[in-house]
């Protein structure tokens, strides 16, 4: 229960942070993106429940403020949560390099999978660009 | 006996479901979300305004503080620059006001000429409220930003928002005290200009692969058209949703497409996007309404 509070309070604060903040930390156009990478690190961390937890809770927002459709962020935030929790038995505490790789990875997906849902469905085929 | 009763006790207590259901239950309401929220799209207001209204005055709350601190850190950094600065500007200053008298007759004679050419209602004349950037999008997928006025300030939905002298882009999106723009760099923005000089229409669309770069698209443009690098181009009077006469940006590289038929290349836009801070909106909607009457 704690767990969910503390995610709950946590996912709003860095999205708050990452929408105001983070803009000026930006290097070359890239940002961090901090919702993504907790909702990946909660997985990694609590298991494939806390991470589609987090994931639905930062999509739900995303959706909410910035997108035109409701439910299509949630889904594949949730769905990363879930991967993420599936390598969850590789966590230890000292252990840096695994979750670095598992981050990496999720961004990149759900890079992949903005592109198909959002671009894709519109004729942007220009796949190596948006990449 | 105690033992065996206790472990039951425990396991009934832990009922759970496995998170691959859980997961096949969360993608299959995101499924119905999705199709019900685009088939709705208007009723989905009310949630977005709840959301919002917990959301957005943190944004302000966290902007406000930094601003404050970047402010207090200028300060310390910037006063030697400041007093060199000062000199130069006071130079400046004396040229600049001569200067500006001239240009002041030039102004009285500018209104003459304007009144002649019955051109006095270009934006000139569009009210406007000055509104602050709180938030943009979390990445880089879309371009739309979140501005700090809403219908309680007189905006409502399709009014356009300039900063500085071009156009930025439109309100997509209007609530109580916030309101969400849709800048004309987004992917999928599209605008319909026209060239100031030679009055022919095209079509400017934002383009996700042509942000770095700093332009965006125009196309459409009739081949009979003369266009040089430059020309600039304005919102057309043809468009449903912009004012006619907005600066948006300048020609590029315009060249004939493989058709033939029709010209295209890159605009350059009037306004600065990397650093928006304070936006222009303009408090009045083109009214179409006897065109959707027509349409229908």
């Amino acid at each position: 229960m704690k767990r969910y509070v503390f995610l709950f309070f946590m996912s709003m604060l860095l999205f708050v942070l990452q929408t105001t903040l983070f803009h000026q930390f930006s290097l070359g156009n890239i940002e961090p993106n901090l919702i993504l990478i907790l909702t990946a690190i909660s997985g990694f961390m609590y298991g494939r429940k806390m991470g589609m937890f987090t994931g639905v809770l930062c999509g739900l927002m995303m959706d909410l403020l910035y997108s035109n459709v409701i439910g299509l962020s949630i889904l594949l935030f949730a769905v990363i949560g879930y991967l993420n929790g599936m390598v969850t038995k590789f966590y230890y505490k000292e252990e840096i390099f695994v979750p670095m790789i598992s981050i990496g990875v999720s961004d990149v997906m759900y890079g992949i999978l903005f592109y198909i849902t959002n671009y894709l469905l519109r004729g942007r085929l220009d796949f190596l660009h948006y990449f | 006996m105690i033992e065996k009763g206790r472990y039951v006790m425990q396991k009934k207590k832990k009922i759970s479901f496995s998170p691959r259901y859980i997961l096949m239950i969360i993608s299959f309401l995101c499924l119905i979300l999705i199709v019900l929220s685009f088939r709705f799209q208007n009723e989905t207001t009310q949630l977005r305004q709840t959301a919002g209204g917990v959301i957005i005055p943190m944004q302000n709350g966290i902007n406000k503080v930094g601003r404050v601190i970047s402010k207090e850190f200028q300060y310390a950094t910037t006063v030697k620059k400041l007093v060199r600065q000062n000199t130069t500007l006071k130079k400046k200053l004396d040229e600049i006001s001569a200067e500006n008298k001239l240009l002041q007759q030039d102004k009285y004679d500018l209104e003459n000429f304007r009144k002649l050419y019955d051109l006095d209602q270009q934006y000139a004349g569009y009210p406007k409220v000055a509104a602050r950037v709180i938030s943009s999008d979390p990445d880089n997928w879309y371009n739309t930003f979140i501005i700090d006025k809403g219908t309680q300030d007189g905006l409502s939905v399709n009014m356009n928002v300039m900063a500085g002298d071009g156009l930025v882009g439109i309100i997509t999106e209007c609530n109580k005290s916030y309101s969400r723009v849709r800048s004309i760099i987004d992917d999928e923005s599209s605008v319909t200009g026209t060239f100031l000089k030679t009055t022919d229409n095209c079509n400017v669309s934002g383009n996700l692969k042509l942000m770095n770069k700093g332009v965006i698209e125009l196309s459409n443009i009739a081949n009979t058209a003369k266009i040089k690098d430059g020309y600039e181009v304005v919102t057309s009077q043809v468009s449903d949703k912009y004012l006619p006469g907005i600066l948006i940006g300048y020609a590029r590289d315009v060249k004939t497409d493989s058709t033939n038929m029709t010209k295209s290349g890159y605009l350059t836009p009037a306004a600065d996007f990397t650093g928006l801070d304070m936006v222009l909106v303009i408090t009045e909607v083109k009214d179409s309404g006897d065109l959707e009457a027509i349409m229908k």
